[in-house]
């Protein structure tokens, strides 16, 4: 499975996404810093003054006295002890020195007198040294606590020692509370909803863009099987519009260039019928009767390569015209005046029902594909098939078949095989073009493939249901 | 050629007018020439031919709106010559009221033989009533022009050269009895074949295209010892 995805939508949408998840996450880290440095330095203020309450209240008291005060002080966020020494702490990290001189500071304005005092802020999520907390943190913890102490406030404590005037030390350890991120729950939901959004509109404006872009492959496709299609309307953005623009002037220029083309073909093979009428009737009054013979052999060449072209050159017409064909008495009716002419044909199999279309084109193709099995194999047999989904009518027969790299070349236009290039054997080289350019316009195609027992099979195939013609591909394959 | 007559060829191309005639006078027809609509009335004024061959494409009036209005007044036949042969030309051509069409490049002895069969139809049918394009029968429409069998259930039934022919023989000689010399004789024409099947066979072949087979047929009827009969009233549609 690819991850990104193939459509220029996808695409587009995905980069968006991408960059908004981004810079709503950066901006929600940014606030929750910015908010935590608040928080965080309250809470210090906060943690200053108790501490140095504290400290001035049991620097007042006597020894004895101060564990009751000690007793109602300790608590789960401040941990109070006395000490007869400063307690070795670990001294943390090194970017804590700047807070842990600035919280010495303030301690020391709290308290108002100049006592020696100790400030560590250390990494240790617990304090091991004091006594009742024990445990070790791991160096996982330790890590996290470095990096990701915002992710966890828990995970450091403020651990601060005031040498009172006794001599003795008052360690106070305070766990900063955990705020900054306390509400990250409530975030989401608002989070979610301006992602969205901003998902939805951009969603929104790619699909605007990439419509356009998307009506105007279905045009760049229409003009490659038909040329003569309407317009692309030109709506869009106005880059879109101008390509769209372009792409319809393009298609005026193929179809305008096209048109000629066939006009010009079909011009020079009809101004040749005067011309060939002409010899025709001077060959038919020749005194020598041989030379006659063979002249008008050639003209006869000459008449079928004209009639051939001028055939390939003619349009169903836009519409399709159909009407209902009898599929047996069609196949039935070129095979019977083929065997009057001495033609060895069978007919296999039958259609079930009637078949919508153009009954002369559709004769005129099955003519072709006969023809060609009759000329190199002599004789050839017609298989019909019909199923609810095509109509399709093979014609096998065992001659030498075509080269399967040729199976496709042999329907350009004027295409001949090397054997069959000998013009008493060889038509034209349009008999398969003009019957594959009928059964594309009947929305179906012709197929031609080597038996595996010898021999070609050329069949026409008609979409049976189908209610939409295909666009007439002529001239192409 | 025991039927001669006089042409008058119709055509704005001096080669092939020149050349046809002259084949046509060798063939033994008297011929005149036109070179266009306005030539061509005055040929029909100076004399009375048998036949015109006409070009479609002419210079000025073309060669359908002439053929129309010579049909308008006369019926004297007419066998139409075009460079463009496709089916629907050939359809008007033959609904304008020509006798017969024939696409160039054509054979000339092609056009000796309808010729000479538009002739001997022209003179041996009633003066007023040209050739039929399409006619009903049974329920059924035969379209003389395009060659195309039409079932009352719409459907279009192909039909093999013999079988047209044959057909077409029956059409233009509803109920009466012929036997099976006669339908060999008015079938094969111009387009005979030497690989032909016999008459009965063609029969059978064609009362199965027109749903009539079985023990009693109705439409083509056997007469026992005669021959066969269209036992159907045809109707011109045009």
């Amino acid at each position: 499975m690819r991850l990104v995805p193939a459509s220029l939508f996808g695409r587009t949408l995905l980069v968006l996404a991408v960059g908004l998840l981004l810079a709503q996450a950066a901006s929600v880290v940014l606030n929750l810093f910015d908010r935590g440095s608040s928080v965080y330095r309250l809470a210090a203020i906060q943690i200053a003054a108790r501490i140095a309450q504290n400290a001035r209240i049991l620097n007042r008291l006597p020894a004895a006295e101060r564990p009751k005060v000690i007793e109602s002080v300790d608590g789960r966020h401040l941990r109070v002890y006395l000490s007869e020494q400063t307690v070795p702490v670990s001294r943390g990290f090194e970017e804590h020195d700047r807070y842990e001189n600035a919280f010495r500071e303030l301690l020391l304005r709290q308290i108002g007198v100049s006592w020696p005092v100790n400030v560590e802020i250390t990494s240790q999520p617990r304090v091991p040294n004091v006594p009742g907390e024990g445990s070790v943190a791991t160096p996982f913890e330790i890590w996290l606590a470095r990096y990701f102490y915002y992710l966890f406030p828990d995970t450091f404590s403020i651990v601060a020692q005031v040498r009172l005037e006794d001599g003795s030390v008052a360690v106070f350890s305070a766990i900063v509370p955990q705020e900054p991120l306390s509400r990250l729950e409530s975030l989401v939901p608002q989070l979610l909803l301006l992602v969205g959004v901003c998902f939805a509109l951009a969603g929104l404006l790619v699909y605007m863009t990439t419509r356009s872009l998307d009506r105007l492959a279905q045009a760049a496709d229409a003009i490659g099987s038909s040329p003569d299609g309407a317009p692309t309307e030109e709506s869009g953005p106005s880059e879109i519009r101008r390509v769209i623009g372009a792409f319809n002037r393009m298609q005026q220029r193929v179809r305008d260039h096209l048109q000629e083309r066939t006009r010009l073909l079909g011009a020079i093979s009809h101004d040749l019928k005067t011309p060939i009428t002409r010899l025709r009737l001077r060959t038919e009054m020749l005194a020598d009767s041989e030379v006659g013979a063979k002249m008008q052999r050639d003209l006869d060449e000459m008449e079928a390569m004209v009639g051939s072209t001028l055939e390939f050159f003619r349009d169903l017409g836009a519409e399709p015209q159909r009407r209902p064909i009898d599929v047996g008495a069609l196949v039935e009716s070129v095979v019977e005046d083929r065997r009057d002419v001495g033609q060895t044909l069978e007919v296999r199999g039958a259609a079930r029902t009637p078949y919508p279309g153009h009954p002369q084109a559709l004769r005129r193709c099955l003519e072709n594909l006969i023809e060609n099995a009759v000329r190199y194999a002599g004789s050839a047999a017609i298989e019909l098939d019909d199923t609810a989904e095509r109509l399709r009518i093979a014609v096998r027969d065992q001659g030498p078949g075509i080269p399967e790299a040729e199976l496709q070349r042999v329907f350009e236009p004027y295409y001949r095989l090397e054997y069959s290039r000998n013009p008493a054997s060889g038509g034209v080289g349009l008999g398969l073009s003009i019957a594959r350019n009928i059964a594309r316009w009947h929305g179906g195609d012709v197929e031609l493939s080597n038996a595996s027992g010898g021999g070609l099979s050329a069949a026409i195939v008609l979409p049976r249901g189908a209610r939409v013609r295909s666009p007439s591909a002529r001239g192409s394959g | 050629m025991e039927r001669q007559g006089h042409i008058l060829v119709v055509d704005d191309d001096p080669g092939i007018r020149g050349l046809l005639g002259e084949y046509l006078e060798r063939s033994g027809f008297r011929v005149s020439l036109a070179t266009d609509g306005r030539e061509m009335r005055c040929a029909l004024e100076a004399s009375r031919p048998d036949l015109v061959v006409l070009d479609v494409m002419l210079p000025g009036e073309d060669g359908l709106a002439l053929c129309r209005d010579l049909r308008a007044r006369s019926r004297l036949p007419v066998i139409m010559l075009t460079a463009r042969g496709d089916e629907l030309d050939r359809i008007i051509g033959l609904e304008m009221g020509a006798d017969d069409y024939l696409a160039k490049p054509f054979n000339p002895r092609e056009l000796l033989a309808r010729i000479n069969s538009v002739l001997r139809r022209a003179r041996a049918l009633p003066p007023e009533q040209g050739p039929a394009h399409r006619v009903r029968f049974a329920g059924w429409t035969l379209d003389l022009a395009a060659r195309q069998l039409i079932a009352p259930d719409s459907l279009v039934v192909s039909l093999s050269g013999a079988e047209f022919r044959l057909l077409a023989v029956f059409v233009d000689r509803p109920n009466r009895v012929l036997d099976r010399n006669q339908l060999m004789d008015l079938t094969l024409g111009r387009e005979s074949s030497p690989f032909d099947r016999s008459i009965d066979v063609q029969v059978s072949r064609l009362r199965a295209r027109l749903r009539d087979e079985g023990r009693e047929p109705r439409i083509i009827k056997t007469v026992r010892n005669e021959g066969y009969v269209l036992a159907a009233a045809v109707e011109r549609l045009d």
